[in-house]
């Protein structure tokens, strides 16, 4: 590139990170007179248009977004390409205009260091000075120029700031010769090292060139982010705030629980005492109310869970998070993307597995997908917090923690952990590759803003009452149903004389025993009974295969049809006092504990499916996903109840 | 001939579009299947298509 060169023959590219001004100051010096198409043979956005100097137009290519030139996506990959000459549908450019986000600088300086190495005229040109500036950071351009050696131009797209210097500055890099920037480690490495190494020479250009105005800010920062991102205190950290979390879950919501469980029960007595006494109100107290209401009074929970995980994610520490975790997930062979995904299936497993578009290698991406559904979602916070009012209630380890956080902690922990075995047998099977590296960045810490807590909690509460009216009252009809009929009186004659003489010795199940779901759990028990289940949590796991927390209105279902009187009891009395048929009680802690498990692990929403079928676009998957969780629940759940009666439990 | 009280007759009504609500619901997901296989599974992304 010696010599002056004619402009009008000249073409340079714009390459910078995705959000780092690039478009917006391309389209301020092209204005109208872009024209935009596709890359041959991809759908991937080519926008070129001209831009004046020195009276004379050249050829400005606005390539898409990339972070570094090893890119794996296919936006990335074809700017990567474009810019090492190496793309067939596009000749390489003459120069480079690398755009740099001056508030981002040291992430945005990763892809600048890569350009320079390459044989081709640059000039980096910092965008959202005014930003920066406002923050009171200063730069020293020409310092940061000489250490790159490269001309370095601050420019703004609105006021047209720095564009004439910019224009200069690209004249001159075209007509002299720059030597390629050699730094310590070999061409092309992308293993960690070498991003360590890269990065090193980028905190000592910040350091020589940034003034930081809010040092003092800054340095709390770190100093908070060094505790919170250590590998044992952030640990420890990290439970202990997601237990005080559980515990504040538990301890606010129980009043409105006891106050909505009141509610619901008054509005089957209304209905008792209002309508005569037959199918239709039987069908409204013990199908609509006692299913549906069943679920709505976990509706505190659901609210208090997306309270916390609000404020976690908005103050900036959600993203610690990511980072602890992130080293646990690179080791066994996860993407670091596949954080994002996986931490949006604790809300829900559907929205998570659709943020795996994000991941580029389909290896990656299938892992993530496949071990998505173990994170704890939203509806099994009723199944868990059913399970723990009823059998854990008060209790404390160590005179302050309540046993009921620490076990709900368990069963998020029981999920992650055995969501990073799964992935680490399927990177090393089924979907062996090795994990591309990933940088992180870790935003700064800042109050929550209320507004956007309040956002979420309205929108996740309008979800799951949208669900229990809709979903959750249909199926919780459907049940009743199937726990109705055939009436007894009916079908009392078709019944072998063994079985009726063990219904008369416990009249309260008759009705339920022989209806279509009594039947269905009959069928099951042999296989449930090892687990520690009898037959009508066995017409509750069935049901629940729908949608998980439709496991707590069949409950309900069930042990309010199968009383004699009345009377509505709350479901956790009913549950207390449900007996098998020999007398002894249905439920202990050890059950509860195995339910609990068995819902951890089990692939038990229709939804789910679906969505893996569509992104997987295969039947395979999704069916693999069932087998492999079904079987593993139930192995798990054996385990625990058998292990647990070992050591002496009941 | 059998004769089926008001009551009954309601209820089973209810069960039945219960019934009718679910089965719509699990149609689309099979419909959304279809739609979907129209798309290699070497795209990665079907709403990323343009």
């Amino acid at each position: 590139m010696e010599g002056p060169v004619a402009l009008a023959q000249i073409t340079i590219a714009f390459a910078g990170n995705p959000n780092a001004g690039k478009t917006t100051f391309f389209n301020a010096l092209t204005g109208l007179r872009q024209k935009v198409a596709n890359y041959p043979g991809v759908t991937v956005e080519r926008k070129e248009g001209p831009w004046k100097i020195s009276e004379r137009s050249i050829n400005v290519i606005d390539l898409p977004g990339l972070y570094s030139l090893d890119a794996t996506s296919l936006d990335e990959q074809i700017a990567s390409e474009i810019i090492r000459g190496v793309n067939d549908g596009a000749a390489r450019p003459d120069a480079v205009v690398a755009i740099v986000d001056a508030t981002n600088l040291e992430r945005n300086l990763f892809l600048v260091t890569q350009l320079l190495e390459l044989d081709i005229p640059v000039v980096v040109a910092l965008t959202m000075m005014d930003v920066f500036e406002s923050q009171q950071h200063s730069i020293d351009l020409l310092k940061l120029g000489r250490m790159l050696g490269t001309p370095v131009v601050a420019v703004h797209a609105k006021t047209g700031r720095g564009v004439e210097e910019l224009a200069t500055a690209v004249e001159t890099a075209l007509s002299t010769k720059r030597e390629p920037l050699l730094l310590p480690f070999p061409e092309g490495d992308v293993t960690s090292s070498a991003i360590f190494a890269r990065y090193a020479f980028i905190s000592d250009v910040v350091q020589e060139t940034v003034v930081h105005g809010d040092m003092p800010r800054h340095r709390l920062s770190e100093r908070i982010d060094s505790v919170l991102t250590n590998r044992f205190f952030g640990l420890v950290i990290l439970v202990a705030i997601l237990l005080l979390v559980f515990q504040t879950i538990f301890t606010w919501s129980s009043l409105p629980m006891d106050l909505l469980e009141q509610g619901f029960g008054s509005a089957a007595e209304v209905v008792r005492t209002q309508l005569p006494p037959g199918i239709l109100a039987d069908l409204i107290a013990d199908g609509i109310i006692a299913g549906v209401g069943g679920v709505v009074v976990f509706l505190p929970q659901i609210l208090l869970l997306f309270f916390f995980i609000s404020i976690l994610e908005d103050s900036g520490y959600m993203a610690r998070a990511a980072f602890l975790l992130d080293k646990l997930m690179s080791r066994v062979g996860l993407h670091g993307k596949a954080f994002l995904p996986l931490f949006s299936s604790f809300a829900c497993a559907i929205p998570g597995i659709m943020a795996t578009r994000t991941i580029e290698d389909r290896r990656d991406r299938f892992a993530t997908i496949m071990i998505a559904p173990f994170m704890s979602c939203s509806a099994r916070l009723p199944v868990y917090t059913l399970m723990i009012a009823t059998f854990f209630a008060g209790q404390s380890a160590l005179g302050f923690i309540s046993v009921g956080a620490l076990l709900m902690l368990a069963m998020y922990a029981l999920g992650i952990l055995v969501a990073i075995a799964a992935a680490f047998i399927l990177k090393r099977t089924l979907l062996k590759a090795p994990p591309p590296p990933f940088l992180m960045e870790l935003p700064p810490y800042r109050l929550p803003n209320l507004r956007n807590v309040v956002q979420n909690m309205i929108t996740r509460a309008w979800l799951f009452l949208k669900r229990a009216g809709t979903v959750i009252l249909a199926i919780s009809i459907i049940l009743w149903a199937l726990t109705y009929f055939p009436r007894a009186g009916v079908t009392e004659v078709t019944i072998d004389p063994a079985a009726t003489v063990e219904v008369s010795a416990a009249p309260e199940g008759e009705q339920l025993r022989q209806s279509f779901a009594g039947r269905l759990g009959h069928l099951i028990e042999p296989i449930i009974e090892p687990l520690g289940f009898d037959w009508k949590i066995g017409v509750a796991l069935i049901a629940s295969f729908a949608a998980r927390e439709v496991l707590v209105s069949t409950l309900s279902i069930i042990y309010n049809v199968g009383k004699e009187d009345e009377e509505s009891q709350s479901l956790i009395e009913a549950v207390r006092s449900a007996k098998r048929d020999d007398g002894s009680p249905t439920w202990t802690p050890l059950t509860a504990l195995t339910l609990m498990v068995f819902f951890v692990l089990a692939m038990q929403c229709m939804s789910t499916l679906a969505v893996v079928r569509r992104e997987t676009n295969s039947w395979r998957w999704p069916v693999f996903m069932m087998a492999y969780m079904t079987a593993l629940a139930y192995f798990a759940a054996l385990l625990t109840y058998q292990g647990g009666r070992l050591l002496g439990f009941s | 001939m059998t004769v089926f009280e008001p009551e009954l007759l309601v209820a089973m009504v209810v069960v039945l579009a219960a019934a009718l609500f679910m089965a719509i619901k699990f149609l689309r997901i099979i419909r959304s299947f279809r739609r979907s296989s129209q798309c290699s599974s070497d795209c990665g992304c079907n709403a990323e298509k343009k």
